[in-house]
């Protein structure tokens, strides 16, 4: 899931000086899950602005909302109204949710309230790790299900480098080495052979770095449709 | 600060108000200033809810819960104790002071320990600048 992280109330605070009718909107898809920006975070935002307002008398306005799920252009368009009489939206989604309120709705100010921080999976209550990094190339079919361009801080597809040790990352001994990691459970699949096998450089022109990416299934895709005939105008 | 406090204090049903009612068994009473919010576990409240309460006019708040070794519940006061921590960082960061908001943790049996900690906390709140908050009493 998309893991985020709000951002400290008082740069939320700095970024609304000057603003009267806030909606903060929250998302009850992944950050929900993260307890970043779901209906308890909403909440806790806006009882910390409101302190904020009253504090400092900005006279706010503070709205609060979670939409199902942001980043779709259906739910959003619920709340129409909501950001329409919003001086600004106050987006508690990720970067997806918050810009395509923006998008929607060009002349609307979208500020973002959390920062959109990795793609992971929830360890335990309230731990939270990086283990995808959305490269556009998986192969942890070779890798015994654990992704090195995510979990190396150098992403080696042919690993480890001469940092690791006793399990641990140079980068930063807090972390495992995910190569120590990979060598582990090949063994314990008795899939050893393949830490030795050459694994080509990756293609970096299917990540980010190949620039924006898009997806378009043809058979997907919904024609325009000709409604002449239904109108009489053939 | 002059005058009087509010307190707002959410107490835990369980152990927690069992130590507050031998507070008046024994013949003594809750400070006149603690206006008492029963939970079924401290593990209940939210961080809005305490935010909230400063909001709406507490000059403090403090949350009354099992020993976290005893908690009926067993994770309700621990999770209650995270929330707590979470709402003074957030009070630092929009410079209204953390000291306004406490947790206490107690034992049924323990009604003199308790009243010792609600009146220090009241007195602490009395050794506060006055509340910049419009709800709070000066």
């Amino acid at each position: 899931m998309i893991i985020g992280e709000r951002k400290p109330v008082s740069e939320i605070v700095a970024m609304l000086i000057g603003k009267k009718r806030i909606l903060i909107s929250g998302c009850k898809t992944c950050v929900a899950i993260c307890n970043a920006g779901g209906e308890k975070e909403v909440a806790e935002l806006a009882a910390a602005l409101r302190l904020a307002s009253e504090r400092n008398g900005y006279d706010w306005e503070i709205e609060e909302n979670v939409v199902e799920r942001q980043c779709e252009k259906e739910w959003v368009r619920e709340i129409e109204q909501k950001i329409i009489s919003a001086d600004v939206t106050l987006s508690l989604a990720c970067g997806l949710g918050a810009q395509t309120v923006a998008g929607l709705y060009p002349h609307k100010e979208v500020y973002p309230g959390l920062n959109t921080t990795f793609l992971g999976v929830p360890e335990e209550q309230g731990v939270w790790s990086e283990e995808c990094l959305a490269c556009g190339d998986c192969i942890i079919h070779t890798t015994g299900g654990i992704c090195p361009v995510s979990r190396c801080a150098k992403s080696m597809r042919n690993g480890p480098c001469g940092g690791s040790s006793d399990g641990k990352c140079e980068v930063n001994l807090e972390i495992d080495c995910a190569w120590t990691a990979i060598y582990d459970r090949l063994k314990l699949q008795g899939r050893l052979d393949l830490i030795t096998a050459y694994i080509e450089p990756k293609d970096w022109s299917k990540s980010h770095s190949g620039g924006r990416r898009k997806i378009v299934r043809e058979d997907l895709l919904i024609p325009p449709t000709d409604r002449s005939d239904l109108e009489g105008k053939k | 600060m002059n005058g009087k406090v509010k307190v707002v204090a959410f107490v835990c049903e369980n152990h927690a108000f069992a130590a507050l009612r031998s507070i008046s068994e024994a013949g003594e009473s809750v400070p006149e200033s603690i206006q008492l919010i029963k939970l079924p576990c401290t593990g209940r409240l939210d961080t809005a809810h305490l935010l909230d309460a400063l909001r709406l006019g507490a000059d403090g708040v403090i949350i009354v819960g099992c020993l976290e070794e005893n908690c009926y519940h067993d994770v309700g006061s621990m999770l209650a104790r995270g929330r707590v921590e979470r709402c003074k960082a957030i009070l630092k960061d929009i410079s209204i002071e953390p000291e306004r908001i406490e947790m206490i943790n107690s034992a049924s049996v323990n009604g003199k320990g308790l009243l010792l900690k609600l009146r220090q906390f009241e007195k602490r709140l009395f050794d506060l600048p006055k509340s910049p908050l419009k709800g709070g009493i000066k």
